[in-house]
């Protein structure tokens, strides 16, 4: 066993040799010693996670944390996408979203959580309001681009709709939206991606537009059945985040 | 064979199997004491043994070196070794990793050189305020206590808990500048939960005041006829830290008849909820 030695002061010869030492700390074994370089390791590992912006695993795990953040009830989630990564929609078409993106749907609200920045963790998180019906959710801070015929690949503005009816099989979308003095008018291409949740492909402005071009444009949505008979027609705003 | 490699050969033999390098070292070191030891014990006795002998009678006393090499390796676990050195490993590389944090990321570091970062709010001062006349947070909320345009400062001390998290309004002051009424207040978010620290967003807070105004903030808040600056205001720059958020609401032309103004906190349905007593020379 290891004896510890107090410190005796500044008395003596052997002390003005080697000048006063302070009090010293117990001599660690090989099992204290492993302990604490595992509390320095995790604390010091701590520090450089917090330097990274805390990134979690998953996409779900950072929109829960933001809902959190923003002293949110938990919502459920109905659209994840992570990166930039492709997908493909019912009737086979593939799409890819340019930032990950996580929807949640809530008791008034739709929660959109999405990346500002190209790279780390998601960091902003939308809320807009839930309609009775199929409810549009304008992803203008993000690019879709999707395959229309193979060797072509289109531009758009993503634009997610939620809590659409089961039985839909096909719809048409018209956007209607005045931006920088220019009407806007357009039939978007829409696609399943399933369970009650599509995304609508809005053509972009020419030139550069803001993130929130979108927003407070009108829409017409219509929802048709496998035998094509017309399922719904909905007409509204575009919402603007609350 | 020389007495001396008899000696190695008899502790290569007695730690041979230690499996854990630095502890091998570190026995054999110690066998080799105590074969010495025994060895000067013996010729202080039996003076007229040559080392020769006394080295060999000592070997002899110490035992069957593949016995005791096969205790002290059962004894010597080599897991905890080698659990030891990466530890000591990892807290090194995580060690060097941070600190090459200051090198390349400089100001950008968290807590590094911005000036509205701070490890904890001890004084409940924000790190800046919205006072534009140069005044410092101290003196917005504080000062000597006989600045003429300070109508009112408090220090409400109001917390409540939101989703495990602290939201307080923790001081309030109340000047009459240029004919108008500004309200200072400070709100500060606390969480240990480092990587889930809270936040406020301005477009979420409602102010109301007890005659019924409302005072939009940020880009819907009316601005000031001369500098064109917003009046209203939620200031995320009023300090941060790992475990808290400050913010500072401004409120640059509050109605004189108002008695009180409530912070009214959620996109649809209030999360939270402050009152401000609005009641002059309460200091």
């Amino acid at each position: 066993m290891r004896e510890h030695k107090a410190n005796a002061g500044p008395a003596g010869p052997e002390a003005s040799k080697k000048g006063w030492e302070g009090p010293s700390l117990p001599r660690l074994g090989r099992k204290g010693k492993i302990v604490r370089n595992l509390l320095l390791t995790a604390v010091f590992a701590a520090c450089i996670w917090g330097q990274y912006g805390c990134p979690l695993p998953t996409a779900e795990l950072n929109f829960r944390r933001l809902e959190r953040q923003y002293f949110m009830e938990p919502s459920q989630i109905v659209f994840t996408q992570s990166g930039e990564r492709d997908f493909q929609a019912e009737d086979g078409t593939w799409l890819t979203l340019s930032r990950t993106a996580v929807a949640g749907v809530g008791e008034e609200w739709v929660a959109l959580g999405y990346n500002q920045r190209a790279e780390g963790p998601m960091n902003a998180l939308d809320y807009f309001p839930l309609e009775e019906g199929p409810s549009p959710v304008p992803m203008g801070s993000m690019t879709l681009w999707w395959v229309p015929r193979p060797g072509e690949t289109a531009v758009s503005s993503p634009l997610l709709l939620v809590q659409m009816p089961e039985e839909a099989v096909s719809g048409e979308l018209e956007v209607e939206v005045t931006y920088r003095d220019r009407e806007v008018h357009q039939d978007c291409p829409l696609f399943d991606l399933g369970g009650g949740v599509w995304l609508g492909a809005v053509d972009t402005p020419e030139e550069g537009y803001a993130p929130d071009w979108m927003e407070g444009g009108s829409y017409c949505l219509r929802l048709y059945d496998a035998q094509g008979a017309l399922l719904l027609e909905q007409q509204g705003i575009i919402p603007e985040p609350l | 064979m020389e007495p001396n490699e008899k000696k190695e050969k008899w502790l290569d033999q007695a730690t041979g199997a230690i499996p854990f390098g630095p502890d091998r070292a570190e026995v054999r070191q110690e066998l080799a004491g105590h074969l010495e030891d025994k060895e000067a014990d013996l010729r202080r006795i039996f003076p007229d043994l040559t080392e020769e002998e006394a080295g060999d009678r000592a070997l002899g006393e110490m035992g069957d070196p593949a016995e005791i090499g096969k205790k002290l390796a059962r004894l010597h676990r080599p897991w905890l070794g080698y659990l030891w050195i990466a530890s000591k490993v990892l807290a090194v590389v995580t060690c060097l990793w941070l600190v090459s944090f200051l090198f390349l990321m400089g100001e950008d570091a968290y807590l590094g050189d911005d000036p509205y970062a701070e490890w904890w709010d001890f004084d409940g001062l924000p790190r800046n305020t919205g006072f534009s006349s140069g005044m410092s947070e101290w003196m917005c909320y504080e000062g000597d206590g006989d600045e003429p345009g300070r109508l009112m400062s408090a220090q409400p001390g109001l917390t409540e808990k939101v989703e495990g998290q602290n939201v307080s309004l923790l001081r309030t002051a109340l000047w009459q500048r240029e004919g108008q009424l500004e309200l200072y207040c400070y709100l500060r978010v606390d969480s240990w939960r480092f990587w889930e620290g809270g936040a406020l967003r301005e477009e979420w807070l409602q102010v109301t005041d007890s005659q019924g105004n409302v005072y939009p903030l940020g880009v819907d808040s009316p601005e000031d006829p001369e500098s064109g600056a917003v009046l209203n205001s939620l200031d995320f720059t009023a300090g941060y830290g790992p475990f808290h958020r400050g913010y500072e609401l401004v409120l640059g032309d509050l109605d004189p008849e108002a008695e009180w103004v409530r912070l009214d906190y959620g996109p649809v349905e209030t999360i939270f909820s402050f009152t401000v007593e609005l009641e002059e020379g309460s200091t």
